[in-house]
């Protein structure tokens, strides 16, 4: 994880003077970056970088958790997009959105850790879809109530 | 059973008669018998056997008193622990003591020998009227030995002792296998190997040949014998672990049914085909612990897709909605095609409610909501169908009939089958289905043949067919995203649906037999006498089958096989369900 740019572009003096400022004044070493930035960072990242994010700060947790970068995230992966992709948005953040539907049925089909960067082909994507929709319906309120109870498929 | 000892015992020189018995009967299995009871933690030495049998004596004659005074007949013998003493007299020694100073006193605890306990025997008991006073006694003894004089009197022919031998067993004993025939004379010859140690393995094939010896005795109408072999198949299934007690439990439970001619009618333990909310219950955690059901909705969807594809207008019929958990996927993927999705109708047919609540409805509701979610233009209408026959092509049509016509899908997941149960029905339906000229009929049936004309030929094959399921159960872990339970009770109900068919197919007849599952093969010449071409499955659906799989952490076990543009889904070597799809012949 990239600590900030900012500290480091800064003179070695500098930087200790603004490190004993910062344990004098607040306990966070969190560098200061503003959303967009960090946005732009946290886009770049790949997942296991945006779960570590997630638990830094309830800040951080909130840009790692942004839909955008998931479905980015998604789409990297996927060989060939049947359809459009505003299509493929309003379904799937209709249905979860796209970091549930990485987290409960794409990320399973990875292997080990070390499958960084693979493609998923179209019929993993059609599954992880399918999957989705049926862990959409089974959650829907209904005359059987939400089944499984708790369980995300 | 005889009962030796009480015999000789009636006169007053009653030592002498066992004490002459003894000395015949120990020396030449003496030292396997120590070293068997040593193994277990029994020590008797052949000094002591006089004094045993002394004790036995005394046992006996204070049974006799006991038993004039309860209401327990004196002819039954099982009542009686004397029975079993006459067949190892060897482990007496201290036992005796205690069951002689239980009848005279309340029942000290009795220092169990060093060894595991016994399988739970208790589901006899009840059945054989065991005596009251020995119940709530932790003698752990008594029960091997009890079970070994059960397995007498139950075995005609061959396997017995082989349950109480596999909890007890201890491998370094030995293996050593008595059959029945050994132990006959054996409380002359041989105060008996007390305890019989055999492999789990043996006792499993014995546990099969039981079943199956059962079964010919059904067919042969021989009830007597298929008795006292289901209560024998009981106690090897106690001793077996797993996927094969489980399967052997509801096999023996449903030959009982077919014996004691306890068919329920409509019940919901027993009838599969009762669209009640605990069929429900049980369908859906079917669904959800194995692969089954989804592997049979995605590859029909995937199919019904391919068919439906540039058709504007849609019409899917599913012969047996129950909780409509196939269509969330058509219609995901209808949403995302190309060009957009089709204007979308379901008729989903489903058996009249007991309780009179409008399920059918409901899940149109649940269905139209999550159309209406993914943007999916929905219509839906409910059937209700005592069965599939009732249907007539007027109830498909589509009324409002504006512009472009609908292009319509058949869908059928392990529906058909029943309809075998009664004749012309399964032809009916074929008219129906050609009358509306669908598009694509998909079809999904159990991969089996339990529909044939002899009993024991259907016993057998649903025999192989439900281990090999119950294994599956047992050997997946489920899907990877569920957290594994203690306990699995997914699987519990899982095993309870299967439970229900297998009842169904052994202990029921005629019209309520309604599993008739049939193979691939048998449904491929009924649809090609009754005029339907076969549509071949592609690769695509192969492929997410395959994904499927994967997607699952036990997928290791199962297979996805095409067979002539068909695919199963199978554990191992077996395949267990078959998706195809059909279209009218052109004329």
């Amino acid at each position: 994880m990239k600590r900030a740019s900012s500290s480091s572009s800064s003179s070695s003096s500098s930087s200790s003077s603004s490190k004993k400022l910062k344990s004098e004044e607040s306990p966070s070493p969190i560098p200061d970056l503003t959303e967009d930035l960090l946005y732009e960072v946290l886009r770049r990242a790949d997942e296991r970088t945006l779960g570590a994010a997630a638990c830094v700060s309830s800040r951080w947790r909130r840009l790692a958790q942004d839909e955008r970068i998931w479905e980015s995230v998604c789409l990297r992966h996927w060989a060939a997009l049947g359809c459009a992709p505003c299509q493929l948005r309003s379904v799937v953040m209709a249905l979860g959105g796209f970091r549930k539907l990485y987290v409960s049925y794409l990320a399973p089909t990875v292997p080990t850790r070390s499958g960084r960067r693979r493609r998923w082909s179209r019929d993993e994507l059609q599954m992880s879809l399918s999957m989705l929709s049926v862990g959409f319906f089974g959650m829907m309120g209904g005359p059987m109530g939400k089944f499984p109870p708790g369980k995300g498929i | 059973m005889k009962r030796e000892y009480p015999d000789s015992g009636t006169s007053s020189s009653g030592g002498a008669a066992p004490k002459g018995k003894h000395p015949a009967s120990a020396p030449p299995s003496e030292e396997d018998v120590d070293e068997l009871l040593a193994a277990l933690g029994y020590k008797v030495r052949s000094s002591d056997m006089a004094d045993v049998a002394q004790k036995l004596e005394q046992l006996e004659m204070a049974m006799e008193m006991g038993a004039a005074a309860s209401t327990a007949p004196v002819s039954d013998d099982m009542a009686f622990f004397p029975e079993t003493v006459h067949y190892n007299p060897s482990d007496l020694s201290t036992w005796l003591d205690s069951m002689l100073s239980e009848l005279n006193t309340p029942p000290p605890p009795l220092p169990p020998p060093p060894m595991p306990p016994p399988p739970s025997v208790p589901s006899f008991a009840p059945a054989e009227s065991s005596s009251v006073n020995f119940d709530p006694n932790p003698i752990s003894q008594s029960d091997p030995s009890r079970e070994r004089k059960r397995m007498r009197t139950g075995s005609g022919s061959g396997s017995c002792s082989s349950s109480s031998s596999s909890s007890l067993g201890r491998g370094g004993a030995g293996t050593t296998t008595i059959g029945s025939e050994s132990i006959e004379p054996a409380p002359v010859a041989t105060p008996g190997l007390p305890v019989v140690v055999v492999d789990p393995q043996e006792a499993g094939v014995r546990l099969v040949h039981a079943l199956l010896a059962c079964a010919e005795a059904v067919q042969q109408d021989n009830l007597k014998a298929a008795d006292a072999l289901v209560k024998q198949i009981s106690l090897l299934a106690s001793s077996q672990g797993g996927a094969m007690r489980k399967v052997a439990t509801y096999f023996s439970e449903a030959l009982a049914r077919r014996i004691y001619r306890l068919r329920p009618p409509v019940g919901p333990i027993s009838d599969p085909s009762t669209f009640d909310s605990f069929a429900d219950l049980l369908h859906m955690h079917f669904y959800e612990t194995c692969p089954y059901l989804k592997f049979a909705h995605f590859t029909a969807n995937q199919a019904i897709l391919e068919a439906f594809a540039g058709c504007k207008r849609v019409h899917v019929v599913d012969f047996g909605i129950k909780q409509g958990m196939q269509w969330p996927a058509l219609l995901q993927a209808l949403a995302l095609r190309p060009g957009g999705p089709p204007s979308f109708r379901l008729t989903g047919v489903g058996p009249p409610q007991p309780d009179n609540s409008d399920a059918l409805q409901q899940v149109g509701l649940k269905l139209a909501q999550f159309a209406h979610t993914i943007r999916v233009d929905f219509k839906y209408r409910g059937l209700v169908a005592n069965s599939l026959a009732d249907i007539e092509p007027y109830m498909l049509e589509d009324e409002s009939g504006d512009g472009e016509p609908e292009a319509v899908a058949i869908n059928s997941v392990c529906e058909l089958h029943g309809l075998l149960a009664r004749p012309g029905e399964l032809d009916k339906v074929y008219h129906t289905v050609q009358k509306v000229k669908p598009k694509i009929f998909t079809v999904v049936e159990q991969e089996a043949n339990h529909n044939s004309g002899s009993f024991l030929d259907r016993f057998t094959e649903a025999l192989h067919y439900y281990s090999t399921m119950f294994d599956s159960l047992e050997g997946s872990n489920g899907s990877p995203t569920e957290p594994p339970s203690p306990g699995q009770p997914d699987h519990v109900m899982s095993e309870l649906y299967l439970g229900r068919q297998i009842f169904n197919i052994v202990a029921c007849e005629g019209p309520d037999r309604t599993e008739r599952h049939e193979t691939l093969a048998q449904w491929r010449r009924r649809f090609s006498q009754a005029g339907f071409d076969p549509v071949h499955l592609g690769s695509n659906a192969y492929k997410q089958a395959s994904t499927l799989l994967a997607l699952f952490a036990g997928g290791d076990g199962y297979r996805v096989e095409e067979k002539d543009g068909c695919l199963t889904l199978g554990w191992h070597t077996r395949s267990l369900i078959a998706t195809s799809a059909w279209r009218v012949m052109a004329a």
